[in-house]
């Protein structure tokens, strides 16, 4: 009996001190490894709100620019490709002589911080589904329409268009345009890694940046243009070239070149 | 020392009553002079002078001679019953009108009306729910990936029990919702003996958030209180007790986390009886908590078993972003750099070390029980405020149970 009273006088303080133990345990294993909200959020394009003063929506937590001349139209809707809802974005460009050259959508998340620097330092897997080859100027190299990501730091520009045709990039003085291999009216997962292609040209890593998904084309290359994005998620492994050698594409260009030597 | 009188003591509670009911009309009618847009709403102008007249008759009563008081007993009850519809009219169809503040609801909702057309809602993305309902995206899951949360996470009693008022025609879940407080409140005013009555309702209309602004904000607790309640009235016959239990699991999860507590105390209940004969009450309750709770959830288990286990055993596991009023909230805001793996490891310690006490000093914990999921949620990475206050109702029930065994005795 007075063996069971001091188990009862005992159960309690021995019972703390584990669970205080176990807490302390946890706590040294995991402190520092810190919580980190999401840096790119809605990343599959759900729950469309709308625009305030306008009738146009937008999918939530994702803001969206239109850039175009008077009759160039610009829409961005939620679509159904292959059973699957996905982001469609959709450009009219007139090809009349108006004030701007691009009729362009932008659908972009603004990024500082945590957030920056998640997005910049891990790959970005993205499903993507192109419905018209990229064109740039056959003299200039300059781009006559586009359907990719835009990285724009304020000072740099960096494009990740999605196209047919062969792994080029196209340096300009702060604008950078990265082509990756991708087949028409089809789905296909690419993983582009924003820092490696930063330490190619040796640009500062940016504190803040935009990430823009955009389509768009230029007065030289007028019609109708619609293109599709199903999910874009930041995979959280830095990319190492040896790592990815299930898709090339992935890759850092000078990566892949020295691959195929 | 001055023993009090109990005819006394009484009637000084049923006149606290009426000035707590006429003090709550007060702080409501100018809660909804504020948010009731008045300026484009006469009904509200209305319903805030009404208010206002329910506030000094109640003061009025409440100061008046006895007979009166003893005679007009229940009238507090029915006025705070009022003040809850009127406030509910004015944030549901004034100041949010035709938006839910929840996702929980909106999914709820748009799968008793899928279920009514045959279909399974487990596992369909049901993103459309969030602009048919207009969820405020303040209270929209994210989940680790940024993605947001779009499906069924509660078990199927969550969703058929809006049904009827699916198939009805009625278009705002809401009320189901202000129904089912109504009975809990009901239930446990009644089930008080006459003389503490009046004192019952006190602390669960301490503040607005939990009687108002929750149903009101499309926040469905009360629909697995009311079981949770009925349990606790019928704890002494385990079969029926196991039922209640049942079927509150069969609606949200949280009351899951009650059940190695309910079995200590349907264990202990009775110490006048043999082992063989607790074990057989604490299995009883078991059994029939089990067949409650899958008797509902039996035609989507069997349908689809993978997508049903996803969304209502998979997110009691995590998966989704920390929020917390709870400890996390100092990793959430980036004071303390901690993942959410150590709250669910402190989540389980605490757990157990709770349960393993309150096995051990029954006699002296019994009645602590509804605390208990609150602790352990606390130290949760999702510790919301409705995982806290929707215990008070429990808790005030445990008063009375208590009051009720000393009385007896």
């Amino acid at each position: 009996m007075s063996c069971q009273r001091w188990l009862r006088k005992l159960a309690a303080p021995l019972s703390i001190i584990v669970c205080v133990c176990i807490i302390l345990g946890a706590y040294s294993q995991e402190y520092g490894h810190g919580y980190a909200a999401p840096p790119l959020l809605n990343t599959t394009f759900k729950y469309w709100t709308l625009v305030p003063g306008t009738n146009e929506t937008k999918p939530y937590l994702w803001q969206v620019d239109f850039i175009k001349g008077p009759n160039d139209h610009l829409w961005v809707s939620q679509d159904t490709v292959d059973g699957v809802s996905v982001l469609g974005m959709h450009v009219y460009q007139d090809g009349l002589n108006d004030t701007y050259d691009w009729a362009m959508v932008h659908v972009r998340q603004d990024l500082r911080g945590k957030a920056a620097s998640e997005v910049f330092q891990n790959d970005i897997g993205i499903w993507v589904y192109p419905t018209f080859v990229y064109h740039p100027d056959p003299i200039s190299n300059n781009p006559l329409n586009a359907f990719g990501v835009e990285v724009n730091d304020g000072t740099h520009i960096t494009w990740f268009i999605f196209s047919p045709g062969e792994p080029v990039v196209y340096q300009f003085k702060l604008h950078r345009i990265i082509i990756i291999p991708t087949p028409l009216n089809q789905w296909s997962y690419r993983e582009i890694n924003i820092r490696a292609r930063y330490q190619e040209t040796d640009w500062p890593a940016p504190g803040s940046f935009s990430f823009i998904l955009i389509t768009g084309a230029t007065k030289p290359d007028p019609g109708s243009y619609g293109a599709y994005f199903k999910s874009v998620e930041v995979t959280h492994h830095s990319m190492l070239a040896t790592q990815l050698s299930h898709d090339t594409w992935s890759m850092p260009l000078c990566a892949y070149l020295s691959r195929k030597k | 020392m001055q023993r009090i009188d109990s005819a006394a003591t009484e009637e000084f509670l049923l006149r606290i009553s009426f000035l707590f009911a006429g003090a709550f009309a007060l702080a409501e009618g100018l809660q909804n002079w504020i948010r009731g847009r008045v300026e484009t709403h006469p009904e509200v102008v209305l319903i805030i002078l009404i208010m206002y007249v329910v506030a000094f008759a109640n003061f009025g009563i409440g100061m008046s001679n006895v007979r009166v008081v003893k005679k007009l007993r229940h009238l507090p009850l029915a006025a705070l019953i009022g003040i809850i519809l009127a406030s509910a009219y004015v944030i549901t169809e004034v100041e949010f009108y035709g938006a839910y503040r929840s996702d929980s609801l909106a999914f709820t909702h748009y799968a008793a009306a899928l279920v009514l057309k045959g279909v399974n809602p487990y596992g369909r993305d049901l993103q459309d729910a969030l602009r048919i309902f207009a969820v405020d995206p303040e209270f929209i899951t994210l989940m680790p990936s940024g993605n947001l949360m779009t499906i069924l996470n509660y078990p199927a009693l969550s969703f058929l029990v809006f049904a009827p008022a699916v198939a009805c025609g009625v278009r705002d879940m809401r009320v189901v919702i202000f129904l089912f407080e109504i009975v809990a409140l009901v239930s446990v005013y009644w089930w008080a003996p006459a003389g503490i009555r009046a004192a019952v309702l006190l602390p669960v209309f301490a503040g607005s958030d939990l009687v108002i602004s929750f149903s009101a904000g499309s926040i469905g607790d009360f629909i697995w209180l009311v079981p949770m309640i009925l349990m606790f009235i019928s704890i002494k016959k385990p079969w029926l007790a196991g039922v209640f239990y049942g079927a509150g699991c069969a609606i949200k999860q949280t009351p899951w986390l009650l059940a190695p507590f309910l079995l200590v105390w349907i264990y202990h209940e009775s110490t006048k009886s043999w082992r063989r004969d607790r074990l057989a009450r604490a299995a009883i309750f078991a059994g029939t908590a089990a067949f409650a709770f899958l008797l509902p959830n039996l035609m989507f288990i069997y349908q689809d078993l993978p997508h049903w286990w996803e969304g209502v055993v998979a997110p009691s596991f995590g998966n989704l972003v920390i929020l917390s009023q709870g400890l996390s909230m100092v990793s959430e805001l980036g004071y303390v750099p901690l993942p959410p793996q150590f709250y669910s490891i402190t989540f389980m310690a605490v757990f157990a070390t709770l349960i393993f006490n309150y096995a051990v000093y029954f006699d002296k914990l019994k009645h602590v029980i509804w605390v208990m999921p609150m602790i352990t949620l606390w130290f949760s990475y999702r510790g919301l405020q409705n995982y806290f206050i929707f215990w008070i109702p429990m808790l005030v029930a445990s008063a009375i149970y208590i009051y009720r065994e000393r009385t007896s005795a």
